[in-house]
């Protein structure tokens, strides 16, 4: 008998090594190029590759969650408020932020999974709009609709990372933490159960995986990172208003992840690394940000059903074929 | 022989349609017991109330003396009690040697930590697991497809990965809702073989639900009759088969269609 396969089943090697040099490749762009413009759309692709990654993570069991932006800006309220009032450094309100997020998602996903498919994203973007509107009635603590500005830029250690080159770093750092955390879930026993109840619920279940509590820990995981990936956009940008977080950051989210590939363990990152630039290069255009977003999903949907990360098996089955 | 399951007084109503009414019989152990009956008789009703998909409306349901009523479906596997579905039901993406997997694990939990991080115990929970896929996969002949993805094999080999899935979580009865459907006569034989294999090798006690009456007279060793949600016989394959409320239960389902 052969030797057991693991699963996921490994790409080859060399094609492992391909890729991961290619990713280096693009991230050092921004130092071959020495352009403040450069590093900043690179810190921004961080960001939004972290927050996909989240989404990915309760995708991965079955949900597509368009109340994402909502977690992000639960995050990034959460550290930014205690950084300003109680003098928390920023290098802890990221986490606290992280927590926060999913110790709500943790309370409130029990009652919502129970929600599948077309209803759990119905009820997700209410969720997102009911976050928005609870934060502009609460001025003492959000801003309002003018926000909160000047927010105290990231640091470590009592360094402040005043520029962009210096908080470059440091975002590929988080955004490594963050796919690290997600090979571990993808790798391990725990991207095997979520991997039963996406494909099939009743039979997970029938074969005793507590389909349930599996979901919300997926959910919980998600949306902490998304609270990680709001609060680190908060310091970054240094400006947050309930706007920041509307459901057009949720659906920029989701397009990300399909994009990339909904079930693909690098589809955030390469969903993000395509998506997040666009807008930024089209400077004149970024009123068409959402129709240009929009003809990409449609496309994706239409001839790469594994998204852009599914590109290359899919091609190498064409060859075969041939 | 003792008694595994005991169901007491099973009853279910969809608004106003009593799928199941009263019903009331016992699984004995070691046994292969079969539960048959016409189209819409509620078999598989039965199975989703003792498997915990569905709460019953009232009735007792008894497993190895412990009251399991109420308890969700994941649990109630733990106990040892597994079913498979009357559709072919597998994970589709995934290998066969992995849908199996998935159920084997089941005898091997782990710690969040083990399953993010790895180590000795993760390491141990696997190969424990993959030894029982490997005697399954042999049982049900599924080795030679062990790295096919589940979606990609004929329906009958599907039909088979599902009652491997449900062993595979070591079950003391195992629950088959129709597994020989769809196949064709010398499957439906090869499949009554196996079944009786899976019995001696596994030490497994079986409730079938099934319409193949050959295969049905062939290993069963006690029959339980439904018809219209009620139980109509119960007793030895050939002196149900004689019986005239279930030889016209049958008849009357066969004029109606
Ligand atoms: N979820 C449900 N909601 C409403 N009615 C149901 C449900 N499940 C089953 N029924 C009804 O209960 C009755 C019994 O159905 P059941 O599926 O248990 O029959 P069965 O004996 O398994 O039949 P078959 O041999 O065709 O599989 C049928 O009238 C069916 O329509
Ligand atoms: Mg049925």
């Amino acid at each position: 008998m052969s030797v057991a396969k693991s699963y996921p089943t490994s790409r080859s090697l060399p094609m492992g090594l391909f890729w991961a040099a290619a990713l280096v490749l693009v991230a050092v762009i921004p130092w071959i190029t020495g352009s403040t413009f450069h590093f900043h759309i690179a810190i921004m692709v961080c960001i939004s590759a972290m927050a996909t990654g989240g989404l990915a993570v309760t995708a991965w069991v079955g949900q597509l969650s368009l109340a994402h932006a909502a977690f992000a800006g639960l995050g990034a309220y959460t550290s930014v408020l205690l950084v300003t009032r109680f003098d928390l450094p920023v290098l802890l309100g990221l986490p606290a932020g992280a927590l926060v997020a999913g110790a709500v998602a943790f309370v409130i996903g029990a009652p919502l999974l129970r929600l599948r498919g077309v209803y759990f994203v119905l009820i997700t973007f209410a969720l997102n709009e009911l976050f928005r509107l609870i934060m502009l009635d609460v001025p003492a603590l959000s801003g309002g609709s003018s926000g909160i500005a000047g927010i105290p830029k990231l640091s470590i250690f009592g360094m402040t990372l005043s520029s962009y080159e210096e908080v470059y770093p440091f975002a590929l750092l988080c955004l490594a933490l963050v796919m690290g955390l997600l090979v571990l879930i993808r790798k391990g026993q725990l991207g095997r159960r979520f991997g039963a109840v996406e494909e099939n619920l009743a039979l997970a279940e029938a074969s005793g995986i507590p389909t349930a509590r599996t979901q919300n820990l997926a959910f919980t995981l998600g949306s902490a990172i998304a609270g990680f990936s709001g609060a680190f956009l908060a310091h970054y940008v240094g400006f947050i208003s309930p706007e920041t977080f509307g459901f057009q950051l949720s659906v920029s989210y989701v397009i990300m992840l399909v994009t990339g590939g909904r079930l693909a363990l690098w589809g955030p990152l390469v969903g993000a690394l395509f998506l997040t630039p666009l807008p930024e290069f089209l400077r004149g255009a970024v009123e068409y940000q959402h129709i240009i977003y929009g003809v990409i999903l449609i496309a994706v949907l239409r001839f790469l059903p594994q998204g852009l990360a599914g590109l290359p098996a899919q091609l190498s089955r064409k060859g075969d074929r041939s | 022989m003792s008694t595994l399951l005991e169901i007491g007084g099973l009853t279910k109503r969809f608004g106003g349609l009593t799928a199941l009414s009263d019903v009331s019989f016992n699984v004995a152990e070691d046994a292969i017991t079969g539960l048959i009956g016409p189209n819409g008789a509620g078999k598989t009703t039965c199975f989703n109330l003792i498997t915990g998909t569905f709460s019953a409306t009232s009735g007792t349901i008894r497993f190895r003396g412990q009251d399991i009523s109420g308890l969700p479906p994941h649990r109630i596997v733990q106990h040892g009690l597994a079913r498979t579905f009357q559709a072919a039901t597998t994970f589709p993406k995934a290998s066969v040697r992995e849908n199996i997997l998935r159920g084997a694990l089941l005898r091997h939990p782990l710690g969040l930590g083990s399953m993010l991080f790895g180590g000795g115990a993760a390491r141990r929970a696997e190969q424990g697991a993959r030894d029982t896929v490997d005697k399954v996969m042999e049982a049900l002949e599924l080795t030679e497809h062990a790295d096919r993805a589940a979606g990609t094999l004929a329906y009958g080999h599907q039909k088979r990965l599902g009652v491997a899935i449900g062993l595979a979580t070591r079950p003391g009865l195992l629950l088959l809702d129709e597994p020989a459907a769809g196949l064709n006569p010398d499957e439906v034989d090869r499949f009554g073989s196996m079944l009786k294999e899976i019995r001696e090798g596994f030490g497994v006690s079986v409730l079938i639900v099934e319409h193949h009456m050959r295969l049905i007279m062939r290993v069963c060793d006690h029959l339980v009759v439904l018809d219209h949600g009620e139980k109509i016989a119960e007793g030895a394959p050939d002196r149900v088969r004689d019986d005239p409320k279930v030889i016209e239960a049958y008849l009357g389902a066969d004029h109606a269609k």
